[in-house]
């Protein structure tokens, strides 16, 4: 157990370094150059000349490279070209509102999918498991922008009852972590109906019905506990997922998050940020991965005992 | 196996048709009650759909009628719900309206279910019931209204908004963030250096014209050879960090922006030992000479009629010596942006908001707003939105669409739409290394193919207007007399002809930058559209913003829409930037064949004599638009900004920027 | 695609490789039979079909050009000339929504396509070689799948540049390790099978066995996968474009069309609600046709 976490934990460091290349490379062979971007209309050739070799931009590929992994060891991730501040200041303050933003999200997905999901699975091909799947293919296929625009039109538009953007009240997170959550818990729900399905076809259930407990304690105490193991595991990835996800949310209800910052990043050829925002949903997503796994391995007594 | 008894009783069609009945009868009572129709009609047809998913013996085809009906079931009653919660505010407030709508009121003595009972009475009435439904309308309207305007149902949120709104605050909203605070590093981000500091002149609204004031200065002449200028300052200003201002303070100011070397070095470099200071040969200007600390005169290269004009600029600002000098990041952190101007910045959230607040120790007279939040909203419609529901005090109309402004806007009282022109211009340039473009007769039936008047009409609902000229109107040596191309399709063809082409053979690209706003795209694909017309096929092909900068500077596109607005009020700012050297003008993609224009172009700026000098800029205007074709002017557009309820007037910049001064805002 | 629809394809191709040949029912019945039971996914391949049609005959069904401007009559609401009015350039809807049908389409396909291919020849490779290669392959796919989709798309979009082709290159770049996973894990589960060891004995050469039992026994799994990925892709695109990273105007795609109706919603919502509308239905499609295949793929469901 123990070595097989060291061995993960190894493995995740040596993927998030190739993600550090990888993105490396790939955001300096783009044309264009970010200093011209950055000046704009008054950038006269010998300014933008002398810029880009003060930033250092004129080195070698692998001279910037290690450049950067040293300075960001140290914490120092850049200065941002186009918002003119430190990369990790920009985005210590954006992750805040992120992270919020990916909690209500979760809230609601979990709460909304599960509790959907277990209504479905009990009253399996009746009228609560029909109008949830549907919500929940519906979650599943409705564009991330499509539901945050409905939302923003009835709820802010034509009812007025929450704010249409802007995070300085708590109440401007309810509509974006709807929207967000909507996919999740769709797919939340759909996975708890099927493992609460499988989990009540087990031998034990029937064990336990015969020995007279009632029905929602059978349901509570043994078919729950088994079939949440799964859900629980794909809870863990999936909130690591809203936290890197939330690019569209962000931008449609005009939230400064990281996800807008990365838009923001992308059309100002700002690398620096992009770099830095990048890297941080790439380290959210692998270590969530492996939070979940471990997570896994304790909850489910097969693999303890494996391990 | 525990499951089997539940799939057995797939089908409920005994159910299914008592709540078909009840979801009809509900719908039925929704018309009638609250004459939503559409409502109810949605409303029946939802329920229907679910109950057809419900007895469905097939599970998937279920979900997908369930799925549909309670979409429209949910529809169907948020349609209902804000049209009840109007009435329910009517019963709530007609007595209020008693005088103006008896006969509503009436309606209200005796009431059996509150709203409901209500509306049952108005559509029971028997007397005139005409002279009703006008006074029940009446009533709606302006409940209607007010529910808008309060902008909330919810009371937690109404007292939110409230409190924000306080008295002498103004909020508005900016497309995006500022990258800096520090002039020598931007061309656009001027709002908080234009407020938080000050210059020795201003270009300020004087009874209702733009005129050159002076500012941080009492006193100031010229030499008879036009060269020096002897300054005095004004007495006893200080900075909002109590320290007092100096002359050096003002020399500080100028050899930073050299010394910096960035955006703007144009203003210093005119005066004498600015070169050596920008290369680093120098430390400080020779020809700033300071005699105490009220007093001092600049020498220029050479003379300059406009140079006041542009000392008023934003890029002029005088920032306190000391602070700026010790600061790390100068421009970045909100305590190192000290400055003798009427506000300070007392936060700055990058991405999301920076706050404005009146500064204390400022030496003019007080303004109306004491603290202004700027939010950074990115996208137009959001920002709309946020007008309309009373969370912003005024909006730039710049970026949205003309159609939604003509609709949204334009019927609103004239004191509530505060104008100004941008000037510059927006033009068609064409590449002349293109095999095609390089032909003048090509780019002048190209003139000529283009309806500029109706891209005016439609895509800016009449809010621009036409430019013929290389220099816009409002500039100075603007020449109103020169003829633009007129539109005329026919002509264009017999042109192509003449120039030996065939239908449909000459052909180019339209680069676009993807960032640009939806008018601007708009454009692009009418030129393309009518262009089309007359056989020339231009396609537009989309860019991002790097890529199509880069294509562009290195002299290899074809043609694009350019847009220039004007930084000073001076010729020169738009010919010499084009044309002013062979590299600028490869690197906006001219690549104008005739090298001794660059020459005459540098030249025309040292003319000494304003006469002479406007005249050989409107003859090089001539020659480049009228013969050669350089470049298709086509319209330069309105500014167009909308006040909110609090605001009693506004005076946009004199240039049309989207930057402002705070003080030119003043609150009811 | 989703992580719990990757996961539930997997289980389910394991267990029908477990209940191996001869107790199997031939694929192409149980196609049969999900063409008589499953009449939710019948109806979506015709309204896959019926759409594919209609993107493909599109300049039959309409009388307007894609791009033909009517600028004196911007932003009108749908009428008998106009059924879903017209946009902000006075172009009718409905013809654009045509045309950006098969765009949309082919993007949905195309790229499905490719990645597969792609996917199981790596797949395979790695499952049947194993060593070395099989440590490069699912590193480098272990690396793309640690990504989120989404983030992956947009920087493989900011280096390559907009435009169509960038896109089926991004999003066969975003998908292949899906099914590389999937087919590496059954090309290693066949390799032990009797069948292939003799074959293997025998010596046979590995392209034959590939070719011959590897590849086959994959097939119905990969169609899954396909139907699976369609969707995917489609929501994929639509969001990028939505963002300003994928198909480039003039090209119509329906993201990009929601994209620039999204500043006229207010005023004008059939400018976002057709081409919403339009993806909602191609993506359910899709999914319930996908969602009706798994259930074919999955043994456990026979007995049902």
């Amino acid at each position: 157990m123990k070595k097989s976490l060291i061995h993960r934990l190894v493995q995740a460091v040596i993927v998030l370094i190739g993600v550090v290349l990888l993105i490396f490379v790939m955001l300096r062979i783009v044309p264009g150059n970010p200093i011209e971007t950055m000046m704009g209309e008054h950038a006269d050739a010998a300014t933008v000349a002398r810029m880009t070799a003060e930033m250092g931009l004129d080195q070698p590929l692998h001279i910037q490279f290690f450049r950067y992994i040293s300075s960001a060891f140290r914490g120092d991730f850049g200065t941002s070209y186009s918002l003119g501040k430190p990369v990790s200041q920009l985005i210590g303050s954006a992750f805040v509102n992120t992270l919020i933003l990916a909690l209500f999200a979760a809230l609601f997905a979990w709460v909304a999918g599960i509790g959907c999901g277990i209504l479905s699975a009990v009253h399996k091909n009746r009228l609560p498991d029909r109008l949830f799947m549907g919500f929940s293919i519906l979650g599943i296929s409705l564009p991330v922008f499509m539901a945050a625009m409905f939302l923003q039109y009835i709820f802010g538009f034509c009812l007025h009852w929450l704010p249409i953007s802007g995070t300085e009240r708590w109440t401007g997170f309810i509509l974006p972590s709807i929207a967000l959550g909507w996919n999740s818990a769709g797919q939340v729900a759909q996975m708890t109906r099927t493992a609460l399905l499988e989990t009540l076809q087990e031998d034990y259930i029937d064990t336990a019905r015969a020995k007279g407990r009632s029905p929602s304690g059978v349901l509570v105490h043994h078919a729950l506990r088994n079939a949440m193991l799964p859900v629980l595991t794909m809870m863990t990835i999936q909130f690591s997922g809203l936290l890197s996800g939330a690019v569209i949310t962000e931008t449609v209800f005009s939230i400064n998050g990281v996800g807008r910052l990365m838009v923001q990043a992308i059309s100002g050829r700002d690398i620096p940020l992009l770099q830095g925002t990048a890297l941080l949903a790439t380290a959210v997503v692998i270590f969530g991965s492996l939070l979940a796994d471990v997570l896994y391995s304790v909850l489910d007594p097969r693999v303890r005992k494996e391990g | 196996m525990s499951n089997m008894e539940y799939e057995q009783k797939s089908g409920h069609p005994v159910l299914a048709f008592v709540l078909a009945l009840l979801g009809i009868i509900a719908a039925v009572l929704l018309v009638f009650l609250t004459g939503v129709i559409g409502g109810g009609i949605a409303l029946a047809l939802g329920v229907a759909a679910v109950l057809i998913g419900i007895a469905a013996r097939r599970r998937g085809l279920g979900i997908a009628a369930i799925i549909c009906g309670t979409l429209a079931v949910i529809l169907a009653v948020i349609m209902t719900f804000s049209t009840v919660a109007v009435f329910r505010k009517i019963h709530d407030e007609a007595l209020k309206y008693k005088d103006e709508a008896p006969l509503v009121a009436q309606c209200l003595d005796k009431p059996h279910f509150g709203f409901l009972g209500m509306i049952i009475n108005v559509t029971k009435y028997e007397g005139d019931s005409q002279q009703l439904v006008d006074q029940f309308n009446m009533i709606k309207e302006k409940v209607d209204k007010g529910l808008k305007d309060s902008s909330s149902a919810l009371p937690w949120i109404a007292t939110a908004q409230a409190a924000e709104s306080e008295d002498e605050v103004l909020r508005v909203a900016v497309l995006y963030d500022i990258s800096t605070m520090d002039v020598s590093k931007t061309t656009d981000d001027y709002l908080i250096p234009m407020n938080v500091f000050d210059r020795l002149f201003e270009t300020r609204p004087v009874n209702g014209k733009s005129e050159i004031v002076k500012s941080l200065i009492t006193d100031y002449s010229v030499s008879a050879d036009g060269l020096t200028y002897d300054f005095v300052l004004r007495e006893g200003i200080v900075f909002s960090n109590g320290s007092a201002l100096t002359a050096s303070d003002v020399q500080y100011s100028f050899e930073r922006l050299l010394k910096a070397a960035r955006e703007n070095t144009d203003i210093p470099l005119e005066i004498k030992g600015g070169e050596a200071v920008m290369k680093g040969e120098a430390q400080s200007l020779e020809g700033f000479s300071i005699k105490d600390d009220t007093h001092f005169s600049v020498t220029l290269n050479a003379p300059n009629a406009g140079f006041p004009a542009e000392l008023s600029a934003p890029a002029a600002s005088i920032v306190d010596a000391e602070t700026t000098e010790k600061a790390a990041a100068f421009g970045t952190d909100p305590a190192d942006a000290i400055g003798t101007g009427p506000y300070i910045v007392t936060e700055w959230v990058s991405n999301d908001h920076y706050t404005l607040v009146y500064n204390d120790k400022y030496w003019g007279p007080k303004p109306s707003v004491k603290k202004l939040i700027v939010r950074v909203i990115a996208d137009p419609m959001t920002q709309n939105l946020m007008f309309q529901n009373g969370e912003l005090d005024i909006i730039n109309l710049q970026y949205l669409d003309s159609a939604i402004v003509a609709a949204t806007y334009k019927n609103k009282p004239a004191d509530r739409i505060a104008s100004t022109p941008n000037v510059g211009e927006t033009f068609l340039l064409m590449n002349e290394e293109n095999p095609y473009l390089k032909d003048v007769k090509v780019r002048k039936a190209i003139g000529m193919a283009i309806d500029v008047d109706l891209i005016i009409q439609s895509i800016f609902s009449g809010d621009a207007q036409r430019e013929n000229c290389m220099i816009p109107t409002g500039v100075w040596a603007h020449n109103d007399q020169q003829e633009g191309y007129t539109y005329d399709p026919e002509a264009a063809k017999a042109l192509l002809k003449e120039a030996g082409y065939a239908e449909n053979e000459v052909k180019f690209e339209l680069s676009m930058d993807s960032s640009a706003d939806s008018g601007t795209q708009l454009v692009y694909a009418s030129i393309s559209e009518q262009l089309k017309k007359v056989g020339i096929q231009a396609t537009v092909a989309s860019y991002d913003h790097s890529s199509w900068l880069a294509k562009r500077s290195s002299g290899t596109m074809d043609s694009f829409v350019g847009r220039w607005g004007m930084d000073y009020n001076d010729p020169a700012n738009i010919v010499f930037t084009f044309f002013g050297s062979e590299e600028s003008n490869r690197g906006r993609s001219i690549n104008y064949p005739d090298k001794s224009i660059f020459a005459r172009v540098a030249a025309a700026r040292t003319i000494v004599d304003d006469q002479e000098r406007e005249k050989e800029y409107q003859e090089l205007d001539r020659k480049l638009i009228r013969e050669d074709a350089v470049w298709i002017p086509m319209y330069s557009t309105l500014h167009m900004w909308c006040l909110g309820d609090r605001v009693a007037s506004f005076t946009p910049h004199w240039a049309g920027f989207s930057d402002f001064y705070i003080a030119d805002v003043v609150l009811k | 695609m989703l992580k719990a629809k990757r996961k539930q394809v997997e289980q389910a191709a394991d267990l029908r490789l477990q209940s191996q040949i001869g107790e199997q029912e031939r694929f192409r019945d149980q196609l049969r039979r999900m063409a008589r039971e499953n009449k939710t996914a019948v109806v979506s391949f015709f309204v896959i079909v019926i759409l594919m049609l209609a993107a493909i005959l599109a300049p039959l069904l309409t009388p307007y050009e894609e791009n033909e401007m009517d600028l004196l009559h911007r932003l009108q609401p749908p009428s008998a000339e106009h059924l879903l009015g017209t946009d902000e350039g006075g172009r009718d809807v409905l013809t654009r929504l045509l045309f950006g049908a098969r765009v949309s389409l082919l993007i949905g396909v195309a790229p499905a396509l490719l990645s597969l291919i792609l996917g199981a020849l790596l797949g395979a490779a790695a499952g049947y070689r194993g060593g070395m290669t099989d440590t490069v392959i699912m590193r480098i796919a272990d690396v793309t799948l640690a990504f989120p989709s989404m983030l992956l798309a947009m920087v493989i979009m900011y280096s390559l540049g907009g435009g169509i082709f960038n896109v089926f290159l991004t999003l066969t770049l975003v998908n292949w390790a899906n099914v590389a996973r999937i087919v590496r894990s059954q090309t290693l589960k066949l390799r032990s099978d009797e069948f292939v060891e003799a074959a293997r004995v025998t010596g046979v050469p590995d392209r034959t066995i590939l070719r011959r039992h590897i590849l086959p026994n994959c097939l119905p799994t990969l169609l899954v996968l396909f139907t699976l990925n369609i969707p995917a892709a489609i929501l994929t695109e639509s969001s990028l474009s939505f963002l300003g990273l994928g198909i480039q105007p003039p090209n119509a795609s329906w993201g990009l069309m929601i994209n620039t109706g999204r500043q006229y919603l207010y005023n004008a919502p059939w400018l976002c609600f057709a081409p919403g509308a339009a993806i909602m239905l191609i993506v359910l499609s899709f999914n319930f046709l996908g969602n009706g295949l798994l259930d074919v793929l999955d043994p456990r469901m026979k007995k049902q």
